[in-house]
Protein backbone atom coordinates (compact mmCIF):
# COMPACT_ATOMS: atom_id res chain seq x y z
CA UNK A 1 0.00 0.00 0.00
CA UNK A 2 0.81 3.65 -0.24
CA UNK A 3 0.16 4.69 3.12
CA UNK A 4 2.97 1.99 4.42
CA UNK A 5 4.66 5.39 6.61
CA UNK A 6 1.02 6.38 8.17
CA UNK A 7 1.18 2.92 9.96
CA UNK A 8 4.59 2.90 10.45
CA UNK A 9 4.63 4.90 14.27
CA UNK A 10 1.97 2.48 15.47
CA UNK A 11 3.88 -0.85 14.41
CA UNK A 12 4.53 -1.69 18.08
CA UNK A 13 0.86 -0.94 19.19
CA UNK A 14 -0.05 -3.32 16.88
CA UNK A 15 2.36 -6.01 18.21
CA UNK A 16 1.46 -5.02 21.58
CA UNK A 17 -2.23 -5.70 20.79
CA UNK A 18 -1.87 -8.69 18.96
CA UNK A 19 0.57 -10.17 21.75
CA UNK A 20 -2.48 -8.89 24.54
CA UNK A 21 -5.12 -10.94 22.72
CA UNK A 22 -2.95 -14.09 21.85
CA UNK A 23 -1.20 -15.95 24.61
CA UNK A 24 2.13 -16.08 21.99
CA UNK A 25 3.25 -15.51 18.70
CA UNK A 26 5.89 -16.03 16.39
CA UNK A 27 7.35 -13.51 13.65
CA UNK A 28 5.51 -15.08 10.55
CA UNK A 29 2.26 -15.76 12.72
CA UNK A 30 2.11 -11.95 12.94
CA UNK A 31 2.65 -10.53 9.47
CA UNK A 32 -0.17 -13.05 8.90
CA UNK A 33 -2.39 -12.25 10.96
CA UNK A 34 -1.87 -8.22 10.56
CA UNK A 35 -2.56 -9.22 6.90
CA UNK A 36 -5.53 -10.97 7.47
CA UNK A 37 -7.43 -8.74 10.28
CA UNK A 38 -6.32 -6.05 8.01
CA UNK A 39 -7.95 -7.62 4.89
CA UNK A 40 -4.43 -7.04 3.06
CA UNK A 41 -4.25 -3.17 3.55
CA UNK A 42 -1.21 -3.42 5.84
CA UNK A 43 1.62 -5.60 4.98
CA UNK A 44 4.53 -5.75 7.54
CA UNK A 45 7.69 -7.08 6.38
CA UNK A 46 10.26 -9.10 8.41
CA UNK A 47 13.16 -6.03 8.58
CA UNK A 48 10.57 -3.73 10.08
CA UNK A 49 9.06 -6.63 12.32
CA UNK A 50 11.85 -8.64 13.66
CA UNK A 51 13.94 -5.48 14.97
CA UNK A 52 10.37 -3.90 16.42
CA UNK A 53 9.90 -7.59 18.13
CA UNK A 54 13.81 -7.29 19.30
CA UNK A 55 13.63 -4.12 20.41
CA UNK A 56 10.43 -4.47 22.59
CA UNK A 57 12.02 -7.71 23.92
CA UNK A 58 15.42 -5.43 25.28
CA UNK A 59 12.91 -2.75 26.65
CA UNK A 60 11.41 -6.05 28.76
CA UNK A 61 8.00 -5.70 27.09
CA UNK A 62 8.14 -8.90 25.30
CA UNK A 63 9.67 -12.31 26.70
CA UNK A 64 10.97 -15.04 24.15
CA UNK A 65 10.20 -18.79 24.42
CA UNK A 66 12.18 -20.88 21.67
CA UNK A 67 10.29 -24.31 21.04
CA UNK A 68 11.95 -26.92 18.35
CA UNK A 69 8.95 -27.11 16.16
CA UNK A 70 8.81 -28.93 12.57
CA UNK A 71 12.73 -29.80 12.44
CA UNK A 72 13.55 -25.81 13.32
CA UNK A 73 13.71 -23.83 16.14
CA UNK A 74 10.74 -21.26 16.60
CA UNK A 75 10.97 -18.21 18.49
CA UNK A 76 7.78 -16.96 20.27
CA UNK A 77 6.99 -13.62 21.77
CA UNK A 78 4.77 -12.77 24.70
CA UNK A 79 3.88 -9.83 26.99
CA UNK A 80 5.65 -9.54 30.14
CA UNK A 81 3.75 -7.93 33.34
CA UNK A 82 5.20 -4.42 32.00
CA UNK A 83 4.65 -5.06 28.37
CA UNK A 84 0.05 -5.88 29.40
CA UNK A 85 0.52 -2.49 31.37
CA UNK A 86 2.01 -0.77 28.01
CA UNK A 87 -0.02 -2.05 25.83
CA UNK A 88 -2.99 -0.44 27.46
CA UNK A 89 -0.92 2.79 27.69
CA UNK A 90 -0.51 2.33 23.65
CA UNK A 91 -3.77 1.90 23.11
CA UNK A 92 -5.39 4.67 24.77
CA UNK A 93 -1.97 6.65 23.30
CA UNK A 94 -3.40 5.87 19.79
CA UNK A 95 -7.07 6.21 20.57
CA UNK A 96 -6.49 10.20 21.75
CA UNK A 97 -4.27 9.98 18.04
CA UNK A 98 -6.91 9.01 16.09
CA UNK A 99 -9.51 11.24 17.70
CA UNK A 100 -7.12 13.80 17.36
CA UNK A 101 -6.54 13.45 13.50
CA UNK A 102 -10.73 12.84 12.94
CA UNK A 103 -11.00 16.72 14.47
CA UNK A 104 -9.03 17.47 11.83
CA UNK A 105 -10.54 15.31 8.91
CA UNK A 106 -14.27 15.51 9.94
CA UNK A 107 -14.54 18.90 12.70
CA UNK A 108 -18.15 18.16 12.75
CA UNK A 109 -17.75 13.94 13.86
CA UNK A 110 -15.23 14.91 16.66
CA UNK A 111 -18.61 17.63 18.31
CA UNK A 112 -20.30 14.41 18.41
CA UNK B 1 0.24 -27.65 5.83
CA UNK B 2 3.18 -29.56 4.15
CA UNK B 3 6.30 -28.78 6.45
CA UNK B 4 9.63 -29.08 4.66
CA UNK B 5 12.28 -31.38 5.34
CA UNK B 6 15.41 -31.55 7.56
CA UNK B 7 17.23 -31.65 4.76
CA UNK B 8 15.50 -28.36 3.26
CA UNK B 9 15.60 -26.34 6.49
CA UNK B 10 19.44 -27.01 6.81
CA UNK B 11 19.46 -25.73 3.36
CA UNK B 12 18.24 -22.72 4.32
CA UNK B 13 20.54 -22.14 7.29
CA UNK B 14 23.15 -22.78 5.20
CA UNK B 15 22.56 -20.08 2.44
CA UNK B 16 22.12 -17.57 5.30
CA UNK B 17 24.53 -18.39 6.92
CA UNK B 18 27.33 -17.95 4.17
CA UNK B 19 25.16 -14.58 3.41
CA UNK B 20 26.51 -13.19 6.81
CA UNK B 21 23.76 -13.75 8.83
CA UNK B 22 26.45 -15.46 11.34
CA UNK B 23 24.75 -15.14 14.89
CA UNK B 24 22.94 -18.17 14.96
CA UNK B 25 19.90 -16.33 17.33
CA UNK B 26 19.29 -13.87 14.26
CA UNK B 27 20.01 -16.77 12.03
CA UNK B 28 17.41 -19.08 13.72
CA UNK B 29 14.60 -16.85 13.69
CA UNK B 30 15.12 -16.13 9.99
CA UNK B 31 15.48 -19.69 9.13
CA UNK B 32 12.06 -20.38 10.57
CA UNK B 33 10.49 -17.40 9.20
CA UNK B 34 11.66 -18.07 5.48
CA UNK B 35 10.54 -21.72 5.84
CA UNK B 36 6.95 -20.82 7.32
CA UNK B 37 6.80 -19.02 3.77
CA UNK B 38 8.00 -21.55 1.42
CA UNK B 39 5.43 -24.03 3.28
CA UNK B 40 2.26 -21.25 2.77
CA UNK B 41 3.03 -21.30 -1.06
CA UNK B 42 3.26 -25.05 -1.37
CA UNK B 43 0.32 -25.23 0.87
CA UNK B 44 -1.22 -22.71 -1.49
CA UNK B 45 -0.73 -24.94 -4.70
CA UNK B 46 2.56 -24.32 -5.63
CA UNK B 47 3.76 -27.32 -6.99
CA UNK B 48 7.38 -26.41 -7.92
CA UNK B 49 10.28 -27.93 -6.38
CA UNK B 50 11.16 -26.57 -3.27
CA UNK B 51 14.44 -24.77 -4.40
CA UNK B 52 12.40 -22.78 -7.17
CA UNK B 53 10.23 -21.73 -4.29
CA UNK B 54 13.15 -20.69 -1.63
CA UNK B 55 14.96 -18.84 -4.66
CA UNK B 56 12.05 -16.77 -5.95
CA UNK B 57 11.29 -16.21 -1.96
CA UNK B 58 14.81 -15.05 -1.38
CA UNK B 59 14.73 -12.90 -4.67
CA UNK B 60 12.31 -10.92 -3.58
CA UNK B 61 12.77 -10.89 0.37
CA UNK B 62 16.67 -10.78 0.59
CA UNK B 63 17.19 -7.13 1.16
CA UNK B 64 14.39 -6.80 3.81
CA UNK B 65 15.55 -10.18 5.64
CA UNK B 66 19.20 -9.08 5.84
CA UNK B 67 18.21 -5.48 7.15
CA UNK B 68 16.84 -6.85 10.52
CA UNK B 69 20.50 -8.64 10.70
CA UNK B 70 21.93 -5.36 10.51
CA UNK B 71 20.02 -3.78 12.95
CA UNK B 72 20.71 -6.45 15.62
CA UNK B 73 23.41 -4.30 17.55
CA UNK B 74 21.33 -1.61 18.21
CA UNK B 75 19.12 -3.81 20.59
CA UNK B 76 22.15 -5.78 21.78
CA UNK B 77 23.93 -2.25 22.74
CA UNK B 78 20.51 -1.53 24.72
CA UNK B 79 20.27 -4.89 26.28
CA UNK B 80 24.03 -4.65 27.73
CA UNK B 81 23.82 -1.50 28.94
CA UNK B 82 20.76 -2.02 30.66
CA UNK B 83 21.86 -4.58 31.98
CA UNK B 84 25.14 -3.13 33.70
CA UNK B 85 22.79 -0.31 34.94
CA UNK B 86 20.80 -3.02 36.69
CA UNK B 87 23.71 -5.56 38.07
CA UNK B 88 25.77 -1.72 39.09
CA UNK B 89 22.72 -0.31 41.02
CA UNK B 90 21.69 -3.71 42.74
CA UNK B 91 22.75 -4.04 46.22
CA UNK B 92 24.84 -6.63 45.56
CA UNK B 93 26.20 -4.53 42.82
CA UNK B 94 27.23 -1.80 45.59
CA UNK B 95 28.18 -4.56 47.87
CA UNK B 96 30.88 -5.62 45.13
CA UNK B 97 32.25 -2.15 44.60
CA UNK B 98 32.32 -1.39 48.43
CA UNK B 99 34.44 -4.54 48.70
CA UNK B 100 36.81 -3.76 45.91
CA UNK B 101 37.22 0.19 47.29
CA UNK B 102 37.83 -0.69 51.11
CA UNK B 103 40.07 -3.61 50.09
CA UNK B 104 42.12 -1.39 47.91
CA UNK B 105 41.97 1.48 50.96
CA UNK B 106 43.25 -1.44 53.15
CA UNK B 107 46.03 -2.39 51.14
CA UNK B 108 46.95 1.60 50.75
CA UNK B 109 46.81 1.13 55.01
CA UNK B 110 49.13 -1.99 55.46
CA UNK B 111 51.53 -1.96 52.40
CA UNK B 112 54.40 0.63 51.65
CA UNK B 113 53.61 3.46 49.70
CA UNK B 114 55.77 2.16 46.30
CA UNK B 115 54.66 -1.14 46.83
CA UNK B 116 50.69 -0.29 47.17
CA UNK B 117 51.22 1.67 43.79
CA UNK B 118 52.85 -0.63 41.84
CA UNK B 119 49.93 -3.13 42.88
CA UNK B 120 47.16 -0.19 41.61
CA UNK B 121 49.37 0.50 38.74
CA UNK B 122 48.91 -3.70 37.64
CA UNK B 123 45.47 -4.27 39.56
CA UNK B 124 42.92 -3.09 37.16
CA UNK B 125 45.57 -4.22 33.93
CA UNK B 126 45.90 -7.95 35.37
CA UNK B 127 41.82 -8.17 36.11
CA UNK B 128 41.15 -7.12 32.66
CA UNK B 129 43.83 -9.60 30.94
CA UNK B 130 41.86 -12.54 33.07
CA UNK B 131 38.85 -11.43 32.67
CA UNK B 132 39.03 -10.83 28.81
CA UNK B 133 40.80 -14.25 28.31
CA UNK B 134 37.98 -15.92 29.99
CA UNK B 135 35.37 -14.02 28.10
CA UNK B 136 37.69 -15.12 24.85
CA UNK B 137 37.53 -18.99 25.92
CA UNK B 138 34.35 -19.18 27.08
CA UNK B 139 32.04 -16.90 25.23
CA UNK B 140 33.13 -17.03 21.82
CA UNK B 141 32.56 -20.38 20.19
CA UNK B 142 33.00 -20.21 16.68
CA UNK B 143 30.15 -23.20 16.18
CA UNK B 144 28.09 -21.21 18.43
CA UNK B 145 27.55 -17.20 18.06
CA UNK B 146 25.07 -14.77 19.60
CA UNK B 147 24.84 -11.60 19.05
CA UNK B 148 24.79 -10.38 22.32
CA UNK B 149 27.32 -11.87 24.04
CA UNK B 150 29.78 -11.02 20.74
CA UNK B 151 29.07 -7.07 21.24
CA UNK B 152 30.20 -7.31 24.47
CA UNK B 153 33.84 -8.06 22.81
CA UNK B 154 32.73 -3.92 22.07
CA UNK B 155 33.12 -2.79 25.31
CA UNK B 156 36.00 -4.60 26.36
CA UNK B 157 38.09 -3.09 23.84
CA UNK B 158 36.62 0.03 25.35
CA UNK B 159 37.73 -0.70 28.97
CA UNK B 160 40.89 -1.85 27.43
CA UNK B 161 41.18 1.48 25.68
CA UNK B 162 40.46 3.38 29.13
CA UNK B 163 43.18 1.42 30.70
CA UNK B 164 45.76 1.68 28.53
CA UNK B 165 45.42 5.13 28.84
CA UNK B 166 45.05 5.11 32.82
CA UNK B 167 48.07 2.50 32.62
CA UNK B 168 50.08 4.61 30.56
CA UNK B 169 49.51 7.97 32.63
CA UNK B 170 50.01 5.86 35.89
CA UNK B 171 53.78 4.34 34.74
CA UNK B 172 54.57 8.26 33.73
CA UNK B 173 54.10 9.36 36.94
CA UNK B 174 56.89 8.50 39.51
CA UNK B 175 55.41 9.29 42.50
CA UNK B 176 51.90 9.77 43.97
CA UNK B 177 51.51 11.74 46.99
CA UNK B 178 49.31 11.17 49.65
CA UNK B 179 46.05 12.76 48.42
CA UNK B 180 46.55 11.74 44.73
CA UNK B 181 46.42 7.60 46.28
CA UNK B 182 42.52 8.10 47.24
CA UNK B 183 42.03 9.51 44.05
CA UNK B 184 43.91 6.30 42.59
CA UNK B 185 42.19 3.87 44.89
CA UNK B 186 38.67 5.53 43.50
CA UNK B 187 39.49 5.38 39.81
CA UNK B 188 40.71 2.02 39.87
CA UNK B 189 38.18 0.54 41.98
CA UNK B 190 35.40 1.82 39.20
CA UNK B 191 37.70 0.08 36.66
CA UNK B 192 37.86 -3.37 38.68
CA UNK B 193 34.07 -2.91 38.87
CA UNK B 194 33.24 -2.00 35.60
CA UNK B 195 34.89 -4.99 34.21
CA UNK B 196 33.24 -7.07 37.41
CA UNK B 197 30.03 -6.08 35.89
CA UNK B 198 30.81 -6.55 32.09
CA UNK B 199 31.27 -10.17 33.51
CA UNK B 200 28.44 -10.35 35.38
CA UNK B 201 25.95 -9.17 32.10
CA UNK B 202 28.38 -11.81 30.20
CA UNK B 203 28.09 -14.90 32.12
CA UNK B 204 24.14 -13.57 32.93
CA UNK B 205 23.63 -13.62 28.69
CA UNK B 206 25.45 -17.04 28.39
CA UNK B 207 22.64 -18.30 30.80
CA UNK B 208 20.19 -17.10 29.18
CA UNK B 209 20.98 -18.29 25.78
CA UNK B 210 22.02 -21.76 27.01
CA UNK B 211 18.67 -21.92 28.47
CA UNK B 212 16.54 -20.61 25.41
CA UNK B 213 18.50 -22.45 22.55
CA UNK B 214 20.75 -24.97 23.44
CA UNK B 215 18.53 -26.66 25.62
CA UNK B 216 15.88 -26.76 23.51
CA UNK B 217 14.77 -30.14 22.71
Amino acid sequence: MENQKLYKGSLNTIILKLLGENTKMYGYEITQKVKQITEGELNITEGALYPALHKLEADGLLDVEVLKVDNRLRKYYKLTEKGTKETANKLSELESYLKTMQTFIDPKFSLG
Amino acid sequence: MKKLAKENIQFIDTYLKNSDVIFDDIRMEMVDHVATAVETEISNGDLRDFYYIFKDYMVKNKSIIYKQNRQYYKNSDKKIIKSMFKNAFSVKGIVIFLTVFLSLNFLNKVLSQSLFIQIMRALPFIIFLLFAGMYRFIGRNKKERFSSIERIAIYFMLIGQILNLYFQRAILRKTVILEQSVQLIIITSSLIFVLIVLMQVFFKFKREYQLKYKNVS
